[in-house]
């Protein structure tokens, strides 16, 4: 469990990074097709993945959707509270 | 005296002798393209998802200043 958890951390931190390094290319190649797509399909896979985390463990950042019953940011595990 | 601006003096030019003949350094960094990535997992790891663009420090002798 705790493993799959890293896991689909380490997919989020890597999609992200690929968005991102795309991102630095799109900036001084602002028409590049086959770029803009890899982008925005980087960019689509990351907000799947953190949706899919989100629902299973918790919000990521701070909450990007709104609970009007409790304040979930403190229900994640906290580093020190890791095994 | 020497007056650094060009063409106002004309016993005392700003380009010392030696350097008329040869032009000065330029540098120049050739425009990348797209070509294949890597997958986001090995981009991670490696820092850069353009393999054109890994370069481990260490791995070329001639950039590796420490060994």
């Amino acid at each position: 469990m705790e493993l799959e958890r890293e896991q689909l951390l380490k997919e989020i931190m890597a999609t992200d990074f690929s968005a991102f390094d795309l991102h630095l290319y799109l900036d001084t190649h602002p028409c590049d097709q086959r770029a803009l797509m890899l982008y925005y399909s980087y960019v689509q896979k990351s907000g799947y993945l953190k949706n899919q985390y989100e629902r299973q463990y918790g919000p990521l950042n701070s909450p990007r959707f709104f609970n009007s019953y409790r304040w979930q940011w403190i229900d994640s595990p906290w580093p020190w509270e890791r095994q | 005296m020497y007056n650094p601006v060009y063409g106002t003096n004309r016993l005392f030019s700003c380009y010392s002798p030696c350097m008329t003949t040869f032009k000065l350094a330029h540098a120049y960094v050739p425009f990348q393209h797209l070509n294949c990535i890597y997958p986001p997992m090995l981009g991670l790891e490696s820092g850069t998802i353009f393999p054109e663009l890994n370069s481990p420090y260490g791995t070329d002798p001639e950039y590796t200043v420490d060994e």
